[in-house]
Order: C-alpha cells, then structure tokens, then sequence
C-alpha cells in the first residue's frame, strides 16, 4: 500500500507517531545517557568523595592519637592523664566511626589488599598502645616515649603511608568518575544535539510532506471548486492521493462532469427545442400556407366546377343549338322557298288576272289579299326563325369559341335576340351605344355574361321597367353599363353578390353561381364588374374591359 | 569387610566435617551449654563481664593468623584490628585489660582447659574432653583470609 492511497488521519498518525517515536528515542538515549552521568556523579558522590574524606579522617584521627598518646606520656598528674585518655577513647570511636564508613566504599581488590596491610599495622599499633599506656599510667614516661618513638614509629608510619596510598587510590579514582561524567555529558551533549537537530529535519519534511500530502489536494481542489463555481466543468484535476480529499476530488471530478455534461445536454436540447420551435414556427407558417393553398385550390376547384358546368352548359346548348338550327334551317329553308315560290306564283296570279271579271269578285279579291298577306307573314316569319337561329349560333359561337377580336355591340345584340321574347312589352330596352372598337376576348364567355346581366335585370323589374345599356371607351378601357329600374340590393348585400353560392332568389329560380361566374369571367379578360344599387329605384352593374 | 568400608567411609565423612569446623569452646565450669552469636560479640567486645553463675568471662585470643582467626572474626562480623580497638577503649576506660593472646591453638585450649570461666576457639579437630563446645562455626572458603 502506497503512503497517497492512505487516509488522512493514518497518514497523520503515521507522521506523528515517527515524529513521536523520533522524540522519545532521544529522549530515552537522553535519560540513558543522563543515567550513567548521574551514576558517574553518584559513584563520586557516595563512593569516591566519601572515601577520601573517611581516610584522610583516618590520617588525621591516627594523627591525633599519636599527638595524644605523646600528651599522656608528659602529663604528670592523674586527672592529666585520665582527660587524655578520654581524648583517646574518642578519637578511637573516631576511627571506629571512620573504619564503619570506609570499609564498605572499598570498591576492589587493590584497594582492600591496601586496606588489609593498614589494618595489620594499625592492630599491631593498638597492641602497642597496650603497652604503652602501661608504662605511661605509671609514670614510666621515657619507656613510654621509647616505645612511640620506636616499633610504634615504624608502625604508625606503615599505616600512614597505607592510609596515603588509600587516599591517592581514592583520589584518583574520584578524578576519573569526574573525568568520565564529563566525557559522558559532552558525548551525550553531542549526541543529543545532533538527534535534536535531526529530530527537527525529520519532523519537518514529515510535516511538510503531510501539509503537501493535505493542503496540496485541498487548494487544487478548491481552484477547481472556483473553476466549476465560474462555469468550467472541463477539470482535470490530477488525482494523485487515495486519502478521503483525493476521493472527494475523484467524486467532485465526477459531479462536474456529470454538471457538464448535464449542461452540455441541456443546452442541446435547448438547441434541440428551439430548431424544433422554428421548425414549428415553419411548419406553422408552411400549414398556413398549404391552408392557402388549400384554399386557392378549392376556390380553384370550384372554379374549374363552374366553369366545366358552364361549358357542359354550352357544350349542350351548343350541341342543342347546332341540332336545332341545322333543323330548323332545312324546313325553315323549305318554308321560305315555297313561301318564295308561292308569293312569285301568287304574283304571276294577280298579273294573269287582273283586269279580269273574276278579279272583280268581291270574295275572290279578300281571299287573294289574304292569301298574300299569309305569304308575306309566311317570308316575314320564316326571315325571322332565320335570324333567330342566326343568333343562336352567333349566341352559342359555336365556330369560334376561341380568344378573338370581336365587337361588344354584335355580342349585346344577339343575346337580346335571345331574351327577347321574355322581355315582350314589358320592359324596354334602351340602347346607347358609344362607338367601341373590337376587343380582344372570348366572345362567347362575354355573351354569356350579357345573358347573365340582362336575366338578373328584367328579374329584378316586377312589372314595367327599362333596361338601359350604355356603353363607351376611355382610356383604353371599355365600359359596358347595364341599369335596370327594378327593386335594387340591399346594402349589406351588395357586397356578397359576387360570392359563389350567395343568391336572393327563391330556391329554384336562381343557383347563386351566375354572378359569381361572371366576376370569374371578367377577371379572366383583366376586366372588373362592380354593382351600384339602390332599393327600389334599381340597379347598375358596371363592366370594364381593357381593349388590349 | 562391607562393614569396614562403610565405617572408613563414615570416619573419613565426620573427619571431613571436623576438619572444615571451627569450635568455640569453655571451661568445664561455665553454665552455658551453647552461646548464641550475640552472645559471643557481647563477650569478646567485654560489654559483659560474668556468665550467669557469676564466674568473670576469661576471653582467649588466638594470635596465630591464619583459617582458624579468620573464620572466627568474619563471624563476628568484627575484624581482629576492630576489636583490639574496642579493647583498647576498655582499657582506657579502665574497664580491664585486653584479653590474652596466644599463639597456638594447642595453648588456647591449655588455657581454656585450666582457666575457670574462660572461652576461646580452635579448630573443632583440635578440641578434646577438657574443654567443652558451646558452638561450631563452618569454616569459610580457605582462600578468605
């Protein structure tokens, strides 16, 4: 397990516990060092010092003895001797003392085999002492003196140099113990210094490799914290640690990822809904068109209806009007040529006869007038199915349905030809008409349109009336005016006449399409078709033609 | 002739413990049967004087150096210089004179033998009927001086 995929708190317990365990072990080699220091100091102290002291006690005390013992042998009286003697019992408790203190500091075997060789002596100087206190007691005082000043010299100086020896083993051995607190405190000292100094390195890159190891991540995590805050989600935030931050940088990777793409998604399908909002605006506006279209075709269509129930219309009136007309001109033909013949025969009659006595004949004169009356009414009527059927085909155009020049007033006038028997006397027909070129048109359409306003006109007169047709030119325009004295069209009428369907006849008597034919006929030939009415004085339906 | 290696072993046993033994030994005339280690440093340092049936505490001292005086003194606990010190601050006192030292243990025990009230030790092989033992002491390792 690598030290970045450990936790936080291990890694810090890692850190510190070295740091910790670092301190202690220089503590301890410290206190261990310190120890033997102290033992150094202590063997000084309890055993060196001590040891000194008590044999140069022992030196002195033996001193003082000598001293004393040389006292007694000059005191001279009782009281003099016993006061020394009791010096010397003290000083012996003394030595006493002294010996109980030293024997114990003796640390080795050199030292106790010196300290051996001063207590033989110093037991054959008491044995001495015996003796001389002896003498001494009894005033023998120069024996006494001899035997100080002999054996017990030779002795006491033994012992002396014995107790020097001791001192300068002591001595020595003291200055050593020193010496060696000494090196062993510089050493620790040293040694010390050099593991604080290194406890102290270590420490630091401990915690700077920690504060790396935490605040490294933590500000690359809070940059990119700042960056999503500002709206980038594009982090690439290196994850270097598997601690809880470097977690908390995978999962925030992720979350602003996840934010961007989000935000990528929703702004595609903020894009996605607008195109399809313009697509729904397009398509609206397409369907609004189409609906036009729509509506363009249906008005078309029903144009195209009109117009092919029209030319069915005059297809059949055609076809009727050419049966008819051939029909009727072949015994109207016949009719007239007899009738011809008859008047001619009737003629050659009233030459051969006349002046004769049968022309007298009352009876025979009426029956012959009649008789030419008859053929003359015979001419005249035969003349006039002529003419009507004349009409007829020039009505119907059956030769020459196509775009032709053609002159208005001959189209007027075959159509009032046509209608004319509905008119009878009850309506008159006034004519002014202006001097028109031909125009170029569909002859036939335009009659049928004459045939339409002359219909709805002597419709609109209830009883008698005049229909008045004026036409005239300007500006390259032709105006045909058609005017009828009938009931006239309400005003909120007026405005629909032209609309397929509308009618203010009876059902039956009117299909509502004329008008609206002729306004589609009209607009066909670049014409207009307007209506002036007013109720019960008339109307006047004005068409403009343009002559080109 | 088992009966004689086993007798010879048994001597050469006793012999051995004698001869590793010291013993502190009385006149015949002292109470005491046995002596106990205070007792004994009591007595030698001459802080008391009688026994119990009044007779004065005779201390012999053995002057010979050697296993037997060494044994001794270390089981006292005092060395032989100590307590010719203390004797000496007795004689000062004028509480008595030091004990008597002899040279051999053959005459310790002569002085023992013929001395009412006397006490003093000898190597536990060296005692005989004219003296009787209040105490044996083992002998400490012979290199001990």
């Amino acid at each position: 397990m690598k030290l970045r995929n450990l936790k936080i708190g291990v890694k810090q317990h890692i850190g510190f516990g070295i740091i910790l365990i670092t301190m202690s072990c220089v503590n301890i080699y410290t206190l261990f060092e310190m120890r033997k220091i102290i033992t150094d100091f202590t063997e000084v102290k309890t055993k060196w010092l001590p040891s000194v002291m008590a044999v140069a006690e022992l030196n002195n005390l033996t001193s003082d003895l000598r001293l004393i013992q040389l006292q007694h042998a000059f005191a001279t009286t009782p009281e003099g001797k016993t006061r020394y003697e009791n010096i010397m019992i003290t000083i012996i408790d003394q030595i006493i003392e002294s010996q109980d203190t030293y024997e114990p500091l003796i640390s080795d075997s050199v030292e106790q085999s010196v300290y051996d060789d001063f207590e033989e002596y110093w037991e054959r100087y008491v044995e001495l002492g015996y003796e001389f206190v002896d003498f001494s007691r009894v005033n023998e005082n120069q024996k006494a003196v001899d035997l100080l000043n002999a054996e017990s010299l030779d002795v006491w100086t033994s012992f002396n140099n014995e107790l020097v020896n001791l001192v300068e083993l002591n001595r020595n051995g003291s200055f050593e113990a020193s010496e060696e607190a000494c090196l062993s405190f510089n050493s620790t000292r040293n040694v010390s210094i050099v593991l604080l100094v290194s406890t102290l390195i270590i420490s630091g890159i401990i915690v700077i490799t920690l504060v790396r190891h935490i605040a490294g991540p933590v500000n690359q995590l809070v940059n990119a914290t700042k960056r999503v805050a500002q709206g980038d989600f594009d982090l690439d935030i290196e994850i270097l640690n598997r601690d809880e931050i470097g977690i908390l940088a995978e999962s925030f990777s992720k979350m602003a990822e996840s934010l961007g793409e989000a935000k990528e998604k929703m702004e595609e399908q903020a894009e996605e809904l607008r195109t399809q909002q313009d697509n729904l605006i397009i398509n609206n506006y397409e369907l609004a068109e189409k609906n036009m279209e729509v509506e363009d075709t249906l008005k078309q269509l029903r144009d195209t209806q009109q117009k092919l129930v029209m030319s069915e219309k005059m297809a059949s009136l055609g076809n009727l009007v050419a049966g008819v007309a051939h029909e009727i001109n072949t015994p109207v033909g016949a009719v007239n040529s007899a009738a011809d013949v008859s008047n001619r025969a009737l003629q050659k009659i009233e030459k051969r006869i006349s002046g004769e006595k049968s022309m007298e004949d009352e009876k025979l004169q009426k029956a012959f007038s009649i008789l030419k009356e008859n053929n003359s009414l015979t001419i005249d009527a035969s003349k006039r199915v002529v003419e009507i059927v004349r009409s007829l085909k020039s009505f119907a155009r059956l030769d020459e349905s196509d775009y032709q020049n053609a002159d208005i007033h001959e189209g007027i006038d075959s159509t009032l030809t046509l209608v004319n028997y509905q008119l009878k006397n009850r309506i008159e027909i006034i004519r002014k008409y202006g001097s028109l070129p031909k125009i170029r048109c569909f002859p036939n359409e335009l009659n049928q349109v004459f045939m339409n306003m002359l219909i709805n006109a002597y419709q609109a007169i209830d009883e008698k009336g005049t229909i008045t047709i004026e036409t005239r030119i300007s500006d390259k325009t032709v105006y045909i005016d058609i005017s009828d004295t009938g009931r006239g069209i309400d005003d909120n009428k007026i405005s629909r006449i032209f609309d397929p369907g509308f009618t203010t006849k009876g059902v039956g008597v009117g299909t509502g399409l004329g008008l609206s034919i002729c306004y589609n006929i009209i607009r066909k030939h670049n014409g207009e078709i307007k209506a002036e009415s007013t109720l019960n004085s008339g109307t006047t339906f004005t068409i403009s033609l343009p002559v080109e | 002739m088992k009966k004689l290696i086993f007798t010879i072993i048994i001597l050469l046993v006793l012999s051995g413990n004698a001869l590793s033994q010291i013993a502190i030994i009385a006149n015949k005339t002292v109470p005491a049967d046995s002596i106990s280690k205070v007792q004994l440093i009591d007595y030698f340092s001459r802080d008391i004087k009688t026994w119990d049936n009044d007779i004065p505490i005779v201390i012999v001292d053995l002057k010979e150096k050697g296993e037997v005086k060494n044994t001794f003194y270390k089981y006292l606990g005092k060395t032989s210089s100590r307590m010719k010190s203390i004797w000496m601050k007795k004689k000062l006192s004028g509480e008595g004179n030091p004990p008597a030292s002899l040279i051999s243990e053959e005459e310790v025990l002569k002085k023992v033998a013929s001395t009412p009230g006397a006490i003093g030790f000898i190597s536990r092989s060296k005692v005989t009927d004219e003296v009787k033992i209040l105490r044996t002491i083992e002998k400490s390792s012979p290199e001990l001086k």
